[in-house]
């Protein structure tokens, strides 16, 4: 016992502190974060921000080169397509809906995977194995070929494809929860929370959970930007979302008719596409190392 | 001085027959029979694979048992079994310190929490309650109040061993069983851990079963010498009998290498 009393320390900073801490050292990850901040940002406030409505026909000006062109002018920031829409408009929108579906399916195939693949960790024997390779035919499938037969049965439309694409990302997540489970399941600590007297589902929350937010950073990064990159590709496509729907993929598909005319009209959407899916892979690698650094400083 | 523990017929039977093309693999535990008194200390010593930390293991029911029975307090347990409800009287009573104190801290819950599970598991306390129990008993086991908010990999091995103790007499136990709590340990902090468990020992009166290799610890604290091989007890007695006049060829072994090591006359 200590013979003398010491003042507390008033501050102890929290886990998403020294996570903020660690993140904040790499310059890298900082920028992507902002660039994939005013994405979000654009994708929120798309109906404050956009200067123009995104599916509001100009007939006089058609094909109107972006500002920085010779001909260009700044009242149509990233020019007009074929139809005389604003093209910047178009794009935020399209940041609306590429990030937000993206998002979405993420969000509910990591659910969806994390329980089945904890169940699955949780279980012994044949019966683990069996709620392990459920869905792995899945697997086997392209995204695009299940999107294709989905649409096949149900049509076309954002929506179906979305159902494709979150079916298509669940059994990754389900290997690797149940593959995390497993291995921790035999560490000690789990060994001392059960003689604490802890039941499984106790185990799984206060034991096990904690330490899967870095596994779950890694893959839900990486989820993202694969349905962002599956969902553009299925609106190029036309499989998805319809050329009406300002949609990143779709009005690339709208732009490629136009290309020779108006290169701006494909080169724009797709270097969004590209800046986008970039910057959730360069936040997710440093949230990732972030986190890796907040355990074992 | 009570019984407080009483052990009879602990069996423990493993058999990997079901191996193809490979020698069946046959242990057994026991049968043992042991009975603590209130405020013993009892050191278990033997080679490696005699079975010692699976002894501890059977003895806390974090392995189930095979046979027999474990009775404390006149309450009985069947080891075999551990359904919930004797499960969580058991965890009341008998704590073990695991073997590896770091591998035994959650590297993603801060050692607030991980002192905080015994008592939000077994005891109908509110958290605004248990907070000042934990700060009480991370200044007991001499820690500061601030490491409540601390992570494994910020503390030293000696801190992480205090924490283990810590959470293990959360819970006010009878018994402890610990599995070479000393091993990993400097000889300044070993020390120091040992004078810490035998003024807790002292003031909650708890029975103390430990394994050693190190007969030096085991001789200073030890009330009871237990001696295993192959999954048996082959000597039981007092520590200055053991030492003395060992009996088994296997008990000799042992003293006379630590006799070796050390210089005669601190013996005699």
């Amino acid at each position: 016992m200590p013979q003398f009393s010491l003042y507390e320390e008033a501050f102890h900073p929290s886990p998403w502190h020294r996570t903020w801490a660690a993140f904040r050292e790499s310059h890298i990850a900082i920028i992507g974060l902002f660039v994939l901040g005013m994405f979000v940002v654009f994708s929120v406030f798309a109906p404050v921000l956009s200067p123009y409505d995104p599916n509001a026909q100009n007939i006089d000006g058609l094909l109107i080169p972006p500002s920085w062109a010779m001909s260009g002018s700044i009242s149509n920031l990233f020019g007009t397509d074929a139809l005389g829409r604003d093209l910047f408009s178009r794009i935020m929108y399209g940041c609306r809906i590429t990030l937000g579906s993206g998002l979405l399916m993420v969000v509910l195939a990591m659910l969806i995977g994390v329980s089945i693949g904890t169940l699955a960790g949780m279980l012994k024997g044949v019966r683990s194995s069996i709620v392990n390779h459920l869905l792995d035919a899945l697997m086997a499938i392209p995204t695009l070929l299940i999107a294709i037969i989905i649409v096949a049965i149900l049509g076309t439309g954002l929506v179906n494809s979305m159902w494709a694409i979150t079916l298509a990302l669940i059994p990754q997540f389900i290997h690797h929860t149940r593959r995390f489970v497993r291995s921790e399941a035999k560490k000690e600590y789990i060994l001392a929370s059960r003689l604490d007297g802890a039941n499984k589902w106790q185990l799984f929350v206060h034991s096990i959970l904690p330490n899967m937010t870095e596994m779950l950073v890694v893959q839900g990064t990486l989820a993202l930007s694969i349905a962002v990159i599956d969902i553009s590709a299925l609106g190029f496509l036309n499989l998805g979302a319809q050329s009406s729907l300002p949609e990143l993929g779709a009005i690339l598909a709208d732009g490629l008719d136009v290309a020779y005319l108006a290169p701006w009209n494909v080169a724009l959407p797709g270097i969004t596409i590209f800046v986008l899916v970039l910057s959730i892979n360069v936040v997710g690698d440093g949230l990732r190392s972030a986190l890796r650094k907040r355990m074992s400083q | 001085m009570t019984d407080i523990m009483q052990v009879n017929g602990l069996t423990f039977f493993h058999s990997d027959t079901k191996r193809w093309l490979k020698k069946p693999e046959i242990f057994q535990l026991g049968p043992i029979d042991l009975s603590v008194k209130r405020g013993e200390t009892i050191a278990i010593i033997g080679e490696n694979r005699a079975g010692k930390s699976l002894l501890a293991k059977l003895l806390v029911g974090a392995i189930p048992a095979s046979k027999g029975e474990i009775e404390l307090n006149n309450h009985k347990y069947l080891a075999k079994y551990n359904k919930q409800d004797t499960q969580q009287k058991r965890t009341h009573d008998i704590r073990m310190i695991l073997q590896h104190s770091s591998e035994s801290m959650n590297p993603a819950v801060p050692v607030g929490k991980i002192l905080d599970e015994p008592l939000r598991l077994n005891t109908e306390l509110s958290e605004a309650e248990r907070k000042p129990l934990i700060e009480e008993m991370l200044t007991k086991v001499g820690l500061l109040r601030e490491h409540y908010y601390f992570y494994r990999h910020m503390l030293s091995d000696g801190q992480q061993q205090r924490v283990a103790l810590a959470r293990a007499i959360m819970l006010k136990p009878k018994v402890l069983v610990a599995d070479e709590p000393f091993a990993a340990l400097d000889p300044t902090i070993r020390s120091q851990t040992v004078n810490l468990i035998l003024q807790l020992q002292q003031e909650l009166g708890l029975a103390f079963i430990f394994i050693s290799h190190n007969l030096g610890i085991v001789r200073h604290i030890a009330d009871r010498i237990i001696v295993m091989e192959n999954g048996n007890i082959v000597e039981e007695g007092k520590t200055e009998t053991i030492f003395r006049w060992p009996q088994h060829a296997t008990t000799k072994k042992l003293v006379l290498a630590y006799q070796s090591l050390v210089p005669q006359h601190t013996i005699r």
